[in-house]
């Protein structure tokens, strides 16, 4: 019996129910502070963990260990950041807060997971919760709401369907090495995995549904999807991947490159067409999970590590690039013509827009080079240069789009009103100083990633 | 405490700045630039004293990724000292005197202190990454410089420059990564670059052209040169003079640290310097062709740079010392050319040189500013001109032979339009343009310190190169 576990279920669970209480008083504040407590908590226990732990076993389903310390870390800062993003903007607050700890605990399990059962418990939790969180806001979400859904309950269908054919090797459905006499089934398990996940990641055949819900999503749930479930559907990828099938590397990663490949393209060069700002962020980060996958492909220690630094660098990203882009929805700024003059409107949050963007790009020293770097400087060390000719390439473009964008906000001097509560200003501050400290001085991130890579069974 | 300590402290006291300038307003903000950059000439004045005087170089190094292999080491070799004061001094004046219209002083000064520590850090940087991280800021700070604060047309120059530039750096760095997967000990530093002849032939040539062609495309040289007149024409003065005087030479710089350290690059010499023969000629063709000051001056830097790249492909001692002390003499000059050409717009609010005519007889100061500009760029005696390009054809006749004097021609052609734009525009005084207002006490500083550093460097050119060891 091991109390760490406890300790990060018990401040979820009590967050759980004392927003569950604030619904009923309908007290915005209570919530808040009741989010900052839990999420102090969890942070705290995580980076105690993180320094003088070791591995954690409980129960034979979860396994608490560095790896997953560190995406509960991120889960947890990730969602405190939404709820300070959210406060003041959605009507119904309190619900809100709660579903977003519905989501933290499915993050959490899929975090420490040594199952595939728990990883499909964890990864129904988000989708369902999240489901409910873009309709809170009223019945004109309704069509995104469902499109949501079935895409999620499609994802879920594979997943079980994956889990399936796993099953005759290994009943008990572990993460642990499959190795069996018939490659083939095998092999259809991981496509199907890849698919599940890839639903939910936003890989590219996978990804039609991504632009309609982000942008008919609330602002501030669209932080959620793009920043949240978006990184544990690739931590499910990963762990499902490189623990399970981590025989089978040499089948997968070809699949996983050329994914790779077509995700980033298609999604940067549809991102240079949009006119609306919300749009081409949705396709822009359907790019960055095409960055992520070339580390996923190369399957190295390195590219791994390369990969999680990525995914924790673009779940800041692009949840402090969609809070700026609420702000300025509700100013009426939609398409890419309407942020002129942003600058001159509301320098703080022009500013940090374009240090996100900036970021984004792949621009040093923010946090997003250092993440492209390891990524591709990963991919030419295994020898696949081309991925990182292509990935640079990439990048290339996509300052393409970016910089209109920059170029469109510091043009122009008529003034909006553009209202924003502190706490929204808060997130986006904490968030650039994040990019910028971790992008200048990026060591104490790499090598907790590093020694939680070091533990996954990779050749 | 040790002289080399001033390097990390050069670079710091800009980003301080920097953090101050987001609390200030207007002209508080301006002094806390000028603070900035007048600590940079003391902190390069100290550095370059300290080189000079014990001919060692200077090294400074920090654990900073070991993960990655990379450390945060920073040295002063002969190269780079030479273009710190440079680069100092310009700052220096952009701060001083380029914002004439004293418009938006808030972000101008903040990008100018953003742009210092850039350049400080990426002439003083002894690791290829930290060489492109610097590379990047410079870019990013120029391009909010052009596309904010520069004239009409500036955002479509802007667009340009971005894109060029992130190309140029897109190469770089694969470059980069190209160097630290296959230099044995995975390493980024100059010295990886340095050993680079003994990785495999093929890895080499690969590292060699993509940095060859993102340096290219920063000198500029001629196919990779269409960024460079909209840029320099449409960004502010302090723009156009960081511009050219500064970011230009990051290129020039990166391009000589290759030709010296890598090998390889001696094969192909001859086509690069027929490339840069070539370019400098077509550039002055191409200027002859110009009627907008500003895009006049703008020309003269690819000619120039040009003539540089034609002394770096030599690989020849003396024709190393002619490409850094070109790009000083260049850097000291086009910056003055810039001020004064940006200080007639403000004056006359008119560009083209058809229309300008007499400048002397209402303001005086400009004129004598932009004649020593003009002369030192084509090499009159006594200023450091003189000295760049007499080194220049010296050593790229002993590398390259007879056929690196061509370029003189384009010299003579860029002499002779000069020229006439001059006499014309400024000293024709039957018809004199009348001026809106007049250039105050700070721009005439500015022409003051530029044209004093160009005779001094002119001057004392002997006691410079004697010491300086590549």
């Amino acid at each position: 019996m091991n109390m760490l576990a406890y300790d990060l279920l018990i401040p979820i669970i009590i967050a759980i129910c004392t927003n569950m209480l604030a619904m009923r008083t309908r007290s915005k504040f209570a919530s808040l502070v009741v989010n900052l407590m839990a999420f102090l908590f969890i942070a705290a226990i995580c980076v105690v963990a993180l320094t003088y732990g070791q591995t954690f076993s409980f129960s034979g389903f979860i396994s608490i260990s560095h790896l997953s310390l560190l995406f509960i870390l991120l889960f947890a800062s990730s969602f405190f950041l939404v709820s300070l993003i959210s406060y003041g903007q959605s009507r119904s607050y309190t619900s809100l807060s709660m579903l977003l700890w519905f989501s933290m605990l499915g993050g959490s399990i899929v975090a420490s997971s040594i199952n595939m059962m728990p990883i499909v418990i964890g990864l129904e939790l988000i989708t369902v919760s999240s489901a409910f969180m873009i309709l809170l806001d009223g019945r004109h979400r309704a069509e995104a709401t469902i499109k949501f859904f079935i895409v999620g309950s499609i994802a879920a269908s594979f997943f079980l369907f994956a889990m399936a054919l796993v099953f005759p090797y290994d009943p008990s459905l572990g993460l642990s090495i499959i190795s069996g006499n018939s490659e083939y089934v095998a092999l259809a398990a991981i496509m199907l995995f890849i698919a599940a996940l890839g639903f939910e990641g936003a890989i590219f055949p996978f990804n039609f549904w991504v632009p309609d819900v982000y942008e008919g999503a609330p602002g501030f749930v669209t932080p959620v999807l793009s920043g949240i479930n978006k990184k544990v559907a690739f931590l499910a990828l990963i762990l499902v991947l490189f623990t399970a099938f981590s025989a089978y590397v040499r089948f997968f990663s070809p699949l996983l490159a050329v994914l790779a490949v077509v995700t980033m393209t298609v999604g940067n060069l549809l991102a240079i067409v949009q006119k609306r700002v919300k749009r081409m962020f949705a396709y822009s980060s359907i790019s960055q999970a095409g960055y992520i996958l070339v580390g996923l492909a190369v399957g190295t220690q390195m590219g791994i590590s390369a990969s999680i630094f990525y995914i924790f660098a673009h779940a800041l990203m692009i949840i402090g690039a969609f809070a700026v882009v609420m702000v300025f929805e509700s100013a009426n700024m939609r398409t890419i013509e309407d942020y002129r003059g942003a600058y001159a409107s509301s320098p703080l949050f022009a500013v940090a827009l374009t240090i996100l963007m900036l970021s984004m790009a792949g621009i040093p020293p923010l946090i997003g080079f250092f993440g492209k770097f390891l990524l591709f400087s990963s991919a030419i060390y295994s020898g696949v240069a081309i991925l990182a000719v292509i990935g640079i390439i990439n990048s290339f473009i996509s300052v393409v789009y970016y910089s209109r964008i920059i170029d469109v906000m510091f043009s122009g001097t008529e003034k909006k009103t553009i209202r924003a509560t502190r706490t929204i200003a808060l997130a986006v501050i904490a968030i650039v100083v994040a990019i910028i400290i971790f992008g200048v001085y990026p060591q104490p991130l790499i090598s907790a990633i590093h020694s939680a890579v070091a533990q996954l069974p990779i050749a | 405490m040790s002289i080399a300590l001033t390097i990390p402290i050069a670079i710091a006291v800009p980003l301080i700045c920097l953090i101050g300038i987001g609390f200030t307003k207007g002209k508080r903000s301006g002094s806390l630039s000028l603070f900035s950059t007048g600590m940079g000439v003391v902190f390069a004045s100290i550095i370059a004293v300290s080189y000079l005087a014990s001919g060692l170089s200077l090294s400074v190094s920090y654990a900073y990724l070991p993960y990655v292999g990379t450390t945060l080491s920073f040295g002063v070799t002969g190269i780079s000292v030479l273009m710190l004061l440079m680069a100092s001094i310009v700052l220096f004046v952009a701060a001083l005197s380029g914002n004439q219209e004293n418009e938006n002083i808030r972000l101008s000064s903040a990008m100018i202190v953003l742009f210092q520590a850039a350049s400080v850090g990426l002439f003083a940087s002894s690791n290829m990454l930290l060489f492109f991280i610097f590379w990047d800021v410079g870019v990013i700070a120029m391009f909010i410089m052009i596309n904010v604060l520069g004239s009409a047309n500036r955002r479509k120059a802007s667009l340009n420059f971005i894109i060029y530039e992130i190309f140029a750096s897109s190469l770089l760095l694969l470059g980069i990564m190209l160097l630290y997967a296959y230099s044995p000990g995975h390493s980024m530093s100059l010295t990886a670059l340095a050993q680079s002849g003994s990785l495999p032939q093929n890895v080499q040539l690969a590292i060699f052209f993509l940095f060859f062609m993102a340096f290219l495309t920063n000198m500029p040289v001629f196919p990779m040169h269409f960024w460079l007149p909209d840029a320099h024409s449409e960004a502010s003065t302090q723009g156009s003079m960081l511009l050219s005087g500064i970011l230009t030479k990051f290129g020039g710089y990166g391009m000589l640290l290759i030709f010296i350290a890598m090998p390889i690059s001696h094969d192909y010499s001859k086509y690069v310097a027929g490339l840069a023969i070539f370019s400098a000629i077509y550039a002055a063709f191409v200027m002859s062709r110009q009627t907008d000051i500003k895009r006049i001056v703008a020309y003269t830097t690819i000619v120039d740079m040009s003539i540089i790249l034609v002394a770096i492909s030599a690989v020849s001692t003396i024709g190393n010392y002619g490409a850094i002390y070109g790009m000083l003499s260049h850097g000291l000059a086009v910056s003055l050319l810039f001020l004064c050409a940006g200080n007639v717009k403000y004056m006359f609010n008119e560009r083209n040189v058809k229309r300008l005519r007499g400048i002397i007889a209402t303001s005086p100061a400009v004129t004598y500013g932009f004649a020593i500009g003009m002369l030192s760029i084509l090499g009159l005696p006594l200023t450091s001109g003189f000295v760049a390009d007499l080194l220049i054809f010296i050593g790229s006749v002993q590398g390259l032979g007879i056929y690196a004097l061509l370029p003189l021609a384009a010299i003579a052609l860029m002499g002779g339009f000069l020229y006439l734009v001059f006499s014309r525009s400024f000293l024709y005084v039957s018809e004199n343009s009348v001026p809106s207002s007049f250039d105050h006490r700070a721009q005439k500083a500015g022409y003051m310190i530029l044209a004093i550093a160009i005779i001094a460097f002119g001057i004392v050119q002997t006691l410079l190169l004697s010491h300086i060891l590549l």
